[in-house]
């Protein structure tokens, strides 16, 4: 008869008020170095009794490990302190508001003209504007400012900063989880057009598993998200985050880890109709799974919804856009559609193409680079 | 033609398609003015070396499955011949869009047989950026004809293109694409009005798209390329780095240690990184966890180690133990407090024996090495010294 397993649990000291808190990957090894189990700070973890290495991930990809090896007995409850240190964890994003910022503002409408630069927020959906017979949408708001770094409450309308210069338009999305803020800061070299952005979703947890995707740390961005969608019971004890469950499903999109995936992206969509990336994720879940006509049917409402938040979401329209597109049109039988609708889809296509070819590859939120000024209201 | 090996193999096994263009038929020799007609581009002299590197990794070494097939199309520059001889017969043939096309059908076809095959795809030469996971890459015979991309070819057709279909039911489900390119938004591009690449496989629809099918793409957004004259590119010789030693955990049954695809992605980034080459590499399609190849051991790690203060007091000697405390193998710094080591994956622990230690020998707690690591692994002693005199 086998022993009875142990159970970790995980003590994280992790510096207050920093931009990443909450749950960490966690990976526990023995000592061959195999790994006998995955998952979360914040969850239990079973192992069968032996001696173990523990190691925490950092956002950065910095790991923590609990010091020397950790021995556990059958049946064994033990909890582990693993230290972070203060270094690695950047702090809160805040936006700055001198007096001096004030008296930019106030004196904007003269000095915008000596600036190299001149930034503004948009609100709305700039989509519509480019697909013609959308449902009538509200005109998109613009808001000039001089400011290089807001606080943005959320609100149901997508948010975009505007940068312009040299007359060359570049814009950016906002993403701001619902009932909560974003802080962004935004800098864009005019020697090397080098476009940086900081975002503070004033979520720990969010903040976190943004940035092990953004810094391309697969496996513990998939560590987080698969808990996150196959653990409802998990996912119930965390503050209920429509950003955080677009990431994860991203993450598990990006992984082909469908898993779990076609009750929650239908949630996302059902949930949170304000959210571009929810119709973008369902959209490429179900082409995935070969639901193809599902998945086309959805697209067309893309532009009722608005350009994602996200840059993979622009590329996955893209490419569904431009297979239907071309399929639709030599009469492929699966997707049957009316005159209008291909008119409609054509033009989808070929306005996601020319955002594609508009994305900033450095950045995992949507960026689009070098483009015509989006129309205001 | 091109088709390089050709193994009757039983069983699943890989099929390689690698193309490596140096030698632009249309394009300026390296070093000359580049005008807007030859869009600012000139010849190369690095990918043809760096798509046999590649080959011959492939072929030596070998990846997890047996070679079935190996479909090699190089257009060498010359420079590139005098110092690899042995690319001036290593393909009959040269990587033209036709060319490509047929080797390119030919290699689907092989492949569309069983699903637990493997299939691996490198491409080195010009190409431009065109979405996140897609890329406009360029034969040797681009601006041969009028229309300005006939002799180029899309990776989301290839991509696409080797999706389980309802005619294509046993396509193989494990598909590497490597694409070593200056990912530049090329200005001239802009300038055409929905500019069309000819596809080179038809598209139908997909069927559940169960594939593990990762693209890498060695550079990013408007950075140039990071080929080296007349030497195989960083990043040919990062992903021969990768492939040899980017395997992070031993399988529970086999011992064996996995190289993934998100292996391959850290080791990647951490040469970059090292090497300060200031671009990323990206990863994109289908990720999924594909294994490319096995190691019989856990790989070399390695690892930086800093011991602070410098001032620790002679004698002093400063070593690394592994888990058994045993010293590692030519790791002698002697008294240096910064150094680098190779070590095997596992864990270790740093002994310091100085003489202003209150207590020797001061050992680190053992900490689990199983993939390199940028910052230094710091050990601060401070607070371990006797008051100075």
């Amino acid at each position: 008869m086998d022993e009875p397993k142990a159970t970790l649990t995980f003590k994280l000291d992790t510096p207050p008020d920093r931009r990443w808190s909450g749950a960490l990957p966690i990976e526990v090894r023995d000592e061959k170095l195999v790994v006998r189990a995955r998952g979360v700070s914040d969850d239990a973890l079973q192992v069968p009794p032996g001696r173990y290495y523990v190691t925490a991930t950092l956002p950065n990809g910095d790991q923590s490990t609990v010091d020397d090896v950790v021995v556990v007995s059958p049946g064994e409850s033990r909890q582990l302190n693993i230290a972070c240190p203060d270094a690695a964890f950047p702090p809160k994003l805040e936006a700055t508001n001198t007096i001096s910022d004030s008296l930019w503002e106030i004196s904007r409408p003269v000095t915008q003209y000596f600036f190299k630069q001149s930034f503004a927020l948009l609100r709305g959906n700039w989509l519509a504007d480019k697909i013609p017979g959308t449902v009538s949408q509200v005109p998109l708001k613009r808001e000039p400012t001089t400011r290089s770094n807001l606080d943005i409450p959320f609100s149901r309308e997508a948010v975009w900063i505007e940068i312009e210069s040299s007359k060359q338009y570049n814009y950016f999305a906002v993403p701001i989880d619902e009932g909560g803020s974003t802080t962004v800061k935004w800098s864009l070299d005019l020697n090397t057009d080098k476009l940086s952005l900081e975002f503070d979703f004033h979520d720990g947890e969010l903040n976190s598993l943004f940035a092990f995707a953004d810094k391309s740390k697969a496996d513990e961005a998939r560590s987080i998200s698969r808990t996150l969608v196959t653990r409802p019971d998990y996912y119930a004890t965390k503050k209920q985050s429509p950003l955080r469950e677009i990431l994860g499903a991203y993450v598990l999109i990006r992984a082909n880890q469908l898993e779990g995936l076609d009750k929650w992206t239908s949630n996302l969509v059902a949930s949170h109709p304000w959210l571009p990336d929810a119709l973008a994720v369902r959209i490429e879940y179900l082409a995935r799974s070969g639901r193809h006509p599902g998945a086309l049917k959805l697209l067309l409402d893309i532009p009722k919804s608005g350009a994602p938040l996200f840059r993979s979401g622009i590329g996955y329209l893209a490419d569904r856009a431009r297979t239907y597109a071309r399929l639709a049109s030599q009469g492929e039988s699966s997707l049957q559609v009316s005159a209008a609708e291909m008119e409609k889809l054509e033009r989808i296509a070929q306005v996601f193409g020319e955002l594609v070819i508009a994305l900033d590859m450095t950045l995992s939120t949507s960026a689009l680079r070098h483009v015509p000024a989006f129309k205001s209201g | 033609m091109g088709l390089v090996v050709n193994n009757d193999i039983a069983g699943a096994g890989v099929h390689a398609l690698i193309v490596g263009v140096s030698d632009y038929l249309n394009l300026p020799e390296a070093g000359e003015p580049s005008s807007d007609e030859t869009w600012k581009l000139n010849k190369l002299s690095s990918p043809a070396l760096s798509a046999f590197k590649i080959f011959d990794f492939i072929t030596t070494t070998g990846l997890r499955l047996p070679l079935k097939t190996v479909r090699l199309l190089l257009s060498p520059s010359p420079a590139e011949v005098q110092v690899e001889p042995r690319l001036a017969n290593a393909t009959p043939t040269r990587a033209s869009r036709d060319a490509f096309s047929k080797l390119a059908g030919q290699w689907r076809k092989d492949a569309s047989v069983n699903k637990d095959d493997m299939t691996f795809f490198y491409f080195a030469g010009h190409g431009t950026q065109r979405g996140s996971d897609d890329s406009v890459l360029m034969l040797e015979d681009f601006l041969t004809s009028a229309a300005p991309l006939n002799e180029c070819f899309e990776m989301h057709n290839v991509k696409s293109g080797m999706a389980p279909t309802a005619t294509r039911p046993d396509i193989a489900r494990t598909q590497f694409y490597f694409i070593d390119a200056c990912m530049d938004r090329n200005a001239k591009l802009r300038t055409f009005l929905n500019p069309t690449v000819p596809a080179v496989f038809g598209i139908e629809l997909s069927e559940k798209d169960e594939r593990a099918a990762p693209m890498v793409f060695s550079t990013v957004d408007g950075a140039i390329a990071l080929g080296r004259s007349r030497k195989p590119s960083h990043f040919s010789q990062a992903l021969t780095l990768a492939f040899e030693r980017a395997a992070e955990e031993p399988d529970p049954v086999t011992g064996q240690w996995s190289v993934t695809a998100v292996t391959i992605k850290n080791a990647l980034d951490y040469y970059y990184n090292k090497n300060k080459l200031g671009t990323l590499v990206t990863m994109g399609s289908l990720v999924g966890s594909p294994v490319i190849r096995y190691l019989a051991g856990p790989p070399d790690i390695d690892i930086s180690v800093e011991v602070q203060p410098e001032a620790l007091g002679l004698p002093c000697t400063i070593g690394v133990l592994d888990q058994e405390k045993t010293p590692v193998a030519g790791c002698n710094p002697g008294a240096k407090t910064k150094f680098d080591v190779t070590v095997k994956a596992g864990a270790y622990q740093v002994e310091v024996n100085a003489g202003r230690l209150m207590s020797n020998p001061f050992r680190s707690p053992l900490r689990l090495f199983n993939k390199p690591m940028l910052p230094p692994w710091t050990h601060n002693l401070s607070q371990l010294l006797k008051p100075a005199v």
